[in-house]
């Protein structure tokens, strides 16, 4: 019994650390500390680009593919077909579209930066930045931060571009229920510019907490290679489950009770 | 530049396709391994499979209820407002929470918790040169250590994906009630509409996602290779090749059923 | 507090031969526990400034522990490190950080940067900490390089190299920015002898060059002879006896003697 609760406790201890850790590092980049480093930020920003925009748009790409399919299915059966478009848009914008862009940032970037990190400090590499007299917080935590805000806002609307050409794909040219043009009309009709930057909140607010949680768990990391093995599985549970809890909060707070819609509601 | 670009892009994509294949060999000499006598796993099973559960149960509680009161749940609702059908919400329920969101967010938690957890033993394992010395010994890893978690995890994910459901439905619950309506049709909908071929096929979806995610898992750590990062990066590979098999799979298993069962699609 | 058993110390007459000039870095009772490991228990120690210092003592002592110690790294539980006038524990962290410019530090595995090559390593600390341009940079690089014999190794990656060359590596890098106190984790464990010998040299030579305080740790009795000018032998914890290196090699102490010798037999046992 007591076992099953080991995770849940250890999270409860955690929590003001993480805390700590994570107003420090974005001290770091609001203060302009990481100004310091905007080279290294730079660089940490080419690394994201190159290594990791593609896994993230498919991942993107696929459950843009499975929103469309499913809203083309469910509408026909509810016999308003031409409504797919509602739920395509909703369902890739609102919802599960920033899930999929967490997802994806958790375990490609996240567990990226904890596998980074965490070698880093193992081989003193992180001791030897100190006495070099570099903040090594700022160095390495608060560069990946500022890189992430800088690239990721880019990405994910390129990404949900990428989702929505799949629901698109799903409804018109696969399933076929609906027009091309009827579908076109009411999935833009049935989002607003506000629906855009809410998603994009959602989504950097997701990231910069995974990026955080990465660089905790990394800049923390100790017990050799297999100690940093297993804080890269913690760093992705505490994500997951952190990705979730923002994108529940973010729709309560964005359209919980609010159908943003063009029609009466 | 050029070079590095192509290094960091093209590369890996092509030790993806090698790394499929050696997945797949590993599936067959996993299952293989499973069938042929003699089965001393059964201790390994049994301590694996409490594992998972005493790992998953928490993250995956939070993740299905706070997803489904937020996307089928609130903004379905918002959704339904629209035509003045909010009593259709159980019907999206069947779709939501059994037929995807139980069984991938079951895949997802499993992927992220346990399968993580298992890239993290067996590399260290591998990295501490055990599995070298378990060969030695004459004693086959697959055998003793693939198969177990194989079976474990697909019995474990199974069986999530009901809980995964359940929970759903009171994140449902919670959303229908915060809208202020009454929950029997809620209820009533969602039974109108639910068949059992939707609770089979999403258990059964979720069954192999379960090895899916063993078997992603396992190769990766049994292939760590040694070095400060080399487990880390092991479970890292891990996950996004896990998420990635996953969304393939879901795509693909969701377009044969509702082909094949189109009796899933009338609404009653 | 630990508890400290008088037999243990029996050896440990802590005696500290004057060597003639201040003291740069001063240790005053210094315990630091870890968990249930007490490692260091009450170690009061002086290197002297401007002279190369040897720590001697058998491995697990906690020498590196010290190292971390005097950067900073680490901060004792209890007494005081001081370092070039101030006191370690009780600087503000801008103040450390400026403290620290004045440091080379080589770790003992090199702690090379894992995503860097070796050029870049070594040329990271002249690129953060000073305005100097790429070809001066490069110049001083490659003088480093090549006094350390990676002269033709510029682009390889640290994962590339062997222990002994990351460590090479490690030892340039210490010395790009001309260092006050340079501080060295074992510079000679995992090279052949003739390459120790040759380190130790190249130690001598940029010592003479650049003057500045030199801790050097090592095992290597022989590394000792040529280079130290100060030794302080550490066991459990504590100093046996400190002092200039020729009358430390003719201690009458049993501890120091076995040790100096390495000899089996002796106070020291495997344990
Ligand atoms: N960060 C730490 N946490 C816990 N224990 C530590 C830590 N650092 C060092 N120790 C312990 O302190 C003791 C001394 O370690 P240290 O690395 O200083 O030894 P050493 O004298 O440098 O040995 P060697 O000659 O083998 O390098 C060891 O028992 C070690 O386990
Ligand atoms: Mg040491």
């Amino acid at each position: 019994m007591n076992e099953l609760f080991a995770l849940p406790r250890e999270w409860l201890a955690a929590t003001g650390e993480i805390g700590r850790f994570m107003g420090t590092v974005m001290g770091d980049v609001w203060g302009g500390r990481v100004l310091h480093f905007f080279g290294e930020s730079l660089r940490q920003a080419g690394i994201l680009i190159v290594s990791s925009t593609l896994v993230i748009w498919a991942l993107m790409f696929i459950l843009g593919l499975i929103c469309g399919t499913e809203g083309a299915y469910f509408l026909e059966a509810n016999g308003a077909p031409a409504y797919a478009g509602v739920f395509a848009a909703w369902c890739d914008l609102r919802e599960i579209i920033p899930y999929a862009f967490g997802y994806m940032m958790a375990a490609k970037v996240g567990t990226g930066i904890v596998a980074e990190l965490g070698a880093m400090r193992i081989s003193d590499e992180i001791d030897a930045l100190e006495v070099m007299g570099i903040d090594s917080m700022t160095f390495l935590c608060a560069t990946r931060l500022l890189a992430a805000w800088i690239v990721l806002p880019f990405l994910y609307l390129a990404g949900m571009g990428g989702a929505f050409l799949a629901s698109y794909i799903a409804v018109v040219q696969q399933v076929g229920f609906v027009s091309s043009g009827g579908y076109l009309l009411i999935f833009w009709e049935f989002q607003n510019p506000p629906d855009f930057l809410f998603s994009l909140i959602k989504a950097m607010v997701m990231a910069t907490a995974i990026v955080l949680v990465g660089c905790y768990y990394g800049y923390n990391a100790g017990g050799g290679p297999v100690g940093v093995g297993t804080a890269t599985a913690k760093s992705m549970v505490l994500n997951l489950v952190l990705v979730h809890l923002i994108g529940m909060l973010g729709t309560q707070v964005f359209w919980g009770n609010n159908p943003n819609a063009p029609i009466g509601g | 530049m050029v070079r590095n670009v192509a290094e960091r892009a093209i590369l890996p994509a092509r030790n993806l396709l090698e790394e499929v294949g050696d997945m797949m060999i590993l599936t067959g000499r996993t299952i293989s391994a499973a069938l042929r006598p003699p089965y001393p796993y059964g201790g390994e099973f049994v301590s694996q499979f409490l594992f998972a559960l005493r790992l998953c149960w928490f993250p995956l509680l939070l993740s299905t209820v706070a997803l489904n009161y937020a996307a089928p749940g609130l903004q379905a609702a918002n959704f339904l407002t629209l035509f003045g059908a909010l009593d259709r919400l159980g019907g999206i329920f069947v779709l939501a929470a059994i037929r995807e969101i139980g069984p991938n967010v079951t895949a997802i938690v499993l992927a992220g918790v346990a399968g993580t957890a298992i890239t993290a033993d067996l590399g260290a394992r591998k990295i501490r040169e055990e599995l070298d010395a378990l060969q030695v010994l004459g004693v086959d890893p697959v055998k003793n250590l693939v198969v177990p978690r194989f079976l474990a995890l697909m019995l474990v994910t199974g069986l999530f994906d009901i809980y995964a459901i359940l929970f759903g439905l009171f994140g449902g619950l919670l959303a229908e009630m915060v809208e202020g309506q009454p929950v029997g049709p809620f209820w009533n909908t969602l039974f109108a509409n639910a068949s059992t071929t939707d609770l089979w096929g999403s258990v059964l979806k979720c069954t192999i996602f379960g090895a899916i995610i063993a078997i992603v898992c396992c190769y990766k750590g049994m292939t760590a290779s040694g070095g400060a990062e080399g487990v880390g990066r092991a479970v890292n590979q891990a996950v996004v090749v896990a998420f990635l098999a996953i969304g393939a799979f879901n795509y693909t298993f969701t377009q044969m059923l509702l082909a094949t069962h189109p009796n899933l699609l009338v609404i009653k | 507090m630990a508890v400290v058993k008088e037999e243990e110390f029996e050896f440990h007459t802590g005696q500290n031969r004057p060597a003639g000039v201040p003291d740069a870095i001063q240790f005053i009772d210094v315990h630091k526990t870890f968990g249930s490991n007490q490692v260091l228990r009450g170690l009061s120690m002086g290197l002297p400034e401007g002279k190369v210092s040897m720590i001697l003592g058998p491995s697990g002592t906690g020498k590196s522990v010290c190292i971390k110690h005097i950067v900073g790294l680490m901060y004792p539980d209890s007494g005081d490190v001081v370092v070039a006038g101030h006191s370690i524990p009780s600087l503000s962290d801008d103040d450390l950080f400026e403290l620290r410019k004045k440091f080379g530090v080589l770790f003992q595995d090199g702690a090379l940067f894992g995503s860097l090559n070796l050029y870049d390593n070594v040329a990271f600390p002249l690129r953060q900490h000073t305005e100097k341009g790429e070809d001066e940079i490069a110049e001083i690089v490659n003088r480093r390089l090549s006094e350390v014999g990676l002269g033709n190794a510029n682009e390889k990656m640290p994962n590339e190299l062997s222990g002994g060359m990351r460590k090479r590596a490690g030892f340039a890098r210490s010395l790009v920015l001309d260092p006050e106190i340079v501080l060295f984790d074992e510079p000679d464990s995992g090279l052949d002898p003739v390459r120790t010998a040759l380190l130790c040299e190249l130690i001598k030579e940029v010592h003479a060059e650049n003057g500045g305080t030199y801790v050097v740790i090592t095992h290597d009795i022989m590394s000792a002879r040529r280079v130290a000018e100060y030794i302080a032998v550490l066991w459990r914890g504590r100093i046996v006896e400190a002092g200039p290196s020729q009358e430390l090699f003719e201690s009458e102490n049993e501890f120091v003697r076995q040790f100096l010798a390495g000899e089996s037999s002796g106070p020291l046992g495997m344990e």
